[in-house]
């Protein structure tokens, strides 16, 4: 079973803060958007990601089990 | 209370001559007045008018109506918002444009305010905050909006412009003028103008500079934008530069009011806070939710029903950031202040395409205020008898003066 984020170009507005959740997760472009399509989740790193989409005020991150 | 409620033809609650910057319960109680208002009516309509601002005028308090707001910019203006009570020359670009034309200056600005820029800054903006805390701290007292939370962001930003501090007082009376005076003090909106025309020619005496000598700082960079396939001209320029100006220095120090307010009156937190300096990430994020500042206000664009309020194109809607950030339905516990709280999915810097620009380097201030200022002067209290007096604004909610004492340091104990 592979965890997989999916980032919503289109509700990302910058604020940046899946990326203070895990930085080598939620990686940024040059201007501070998500520079993250879809991505699996490393083992271990589960807990953390669940952590980023419930921080996100645009929720625009989803998770899902694969 | 001096509000009362009652219902207008379509059963939305009505409250008689509401203006938040106006009212006397939210600037005597502060949050929970906030609190009462959202529970009794979640949406309201205000008979509230002014010459300059006839319309209709709409309150959204919930998480859910403020998020729907802020990310609806079709419906939803921000064209104008800066000056709802009268006619201004002067614009904040580009707070006051909806998209598309607003993108195309944003993304302009994100570059200049992004998490690595500012991540860069860090060593300068810690030196600045340090320096003011090892001048404040052998005092033993000071009025810490005064003496710090001004200071400490206004320092930043003239060292992002390139211009000594010696005018630093100037430029804090002039954001005064603009952002605090009120309607009642200043109906005809002359005194909010001259302050406003003010901080215009101080940022266009940098900008004739760095046309001559460029440097690398944020005016230059900015004069090497384009826009259109052509360079910003004096009038978008002028409104960048004055969006910088005020929302970078008034917000981070109010911001800082409160901070210290609560850390001062909860010594429980502060003192995890000072065992635990790596908790200043998460207790600045939860002082943005409990303590957000920022009110926010738009005009409609066409007709629309929302939560059963039929509103009418060029009617006014209100959305203070504060009531969505404490909803209980949207965060669990919403009214207790919780230094880890873990997510927090709040908006205080908006949501939308609006989202604070300058959020990055705001965090960063505060953050860097929490760690210099307690790593210098651990334990400290507010004076008996003194409760702080609240200026709730039209856009941005401050505290007037905030008095601090504080023992001498030990050296034995740190």
């Amino acid at each position: 079973m592979t965890v997989r984020i999916r980032v919503d170009h289109d509700a990302c507005t910058g604020h940046a803060r899946c990326h203070t959740v895990d930085p080598d997760l939620f990686t940024l472009d040059d201007v501070g958007y998500s520079a993250v399509d879809v991505a699996d989740v490393p083992t271990g790193a589960e807990e953390r990601a669940r952590l980023a989409v419930a921080s996100c005020p645009e929720q625009a991150i989803t998770i899902e089990e694969v | 209370m001096t509000v009362s409620s009652t219902t207008n033809q379509s059963g939305v609650p009505l409250r008689h001559g509401f203006l938040h910057s106006e009212n006397a319960d939210l600037r005597r109680v502060g949050y929970p007045e906030w609190d009462r208002l959202r529970n009794e009516t979640p949406v309201f309509e205000s008979d509230y008018r002014t010459p300059g601002s006839p319309n209709p005028l709409w309150y959204f308090l919930e998480y859910e109506d403020v998020y729907a707001v802020l990310r609806d910019t079709g419906l939803f203006s921000s064209v104008g918002f800066t000056h709802p009570d009268y006619e201004s020359e002067f614009m904040m670009i580009p707070s006051e444009m909806d998209p598309p034309e607003h993108t195309k200056y944003r993304t302009l600005l994100n570059p200049l305010l992004s998490p690595t820029r500012i991540g860069q800054m860090e060593p300068t903006v810690r030196e600045v905050c340090r320096g003011l805390v090892d001048d404040l701290a052998d005092r033993g007292s000071c009025d810490v909006v005064t003496d710090f939370a001004l200071q400490f962001p206004t320092k930043v930003f003239m060292g992002m412009l390139g211009v000594p501090t010696d005018d630093l007082d100037t430029l804090i009376s002039w954001v005064h003028q603009s952002q605090h005076t009120s309607h009642a003090d200043d109906p005809d909106g002359r005194i909010r103008d001259g302050a406003d025309r003010a901080i215009h020619d101080f940022m266009a005496a940098i900008a004739d500079d760095r046309r001559r000598t460029p440097r690398d700082d944020i005016v230059s960079n900015l004069l090497g934008c384009q826009v259109d396939g052509r360079p910003l001209d004096d009038r978008e320029l002028g409104g960048i530069l004055y969006l910088l100006f005020l929302a970078g220095l008034d917000t981070v120090a109010s911001m800082l009011g409160f901070t210290f307010t609560h850390l001062a009156n909860h010594p429980d937190d502060r003192r995890r806070l000072v065992a635990d300096p790596t908790l200043s990430t998460s207790a600045v994020e939860e002082m943005l939710r409990y303590y957000s500042i920022v009110s926010i206000s738009r005009h409609l664009t066409g007709d629309a029903e929302m939560k059963g309020c039929p509103m009418h194109q060029g009617d006014r809607v209100i959305v203070p950031l504060a009531t969505a950030n404490r909803d209980p339905a949207a965060f669990p516990e919403a009214d207790s202040f919780t230094i880890d709280r873990t997510p927090n999915r709040h908006i205080a810097f908006g949501a939308g395409p609006h989202r604070c620009v300058g959020s990055h380097l705001a965090r960063l201030e505060l953050k860097v205020a929490l760690e210099e200022w307690h790593r210098r002067i651990p334990d400290y209290d507010i004076p008996d008898g003194h409760q702080p007096q609240l200026r709730v604004g039209m856009f941005v909610t401050s505290l007037i003066a905030v008095p601090l004492r504080w023992g001498p340091a030990d050296p034995g104990e740190r």
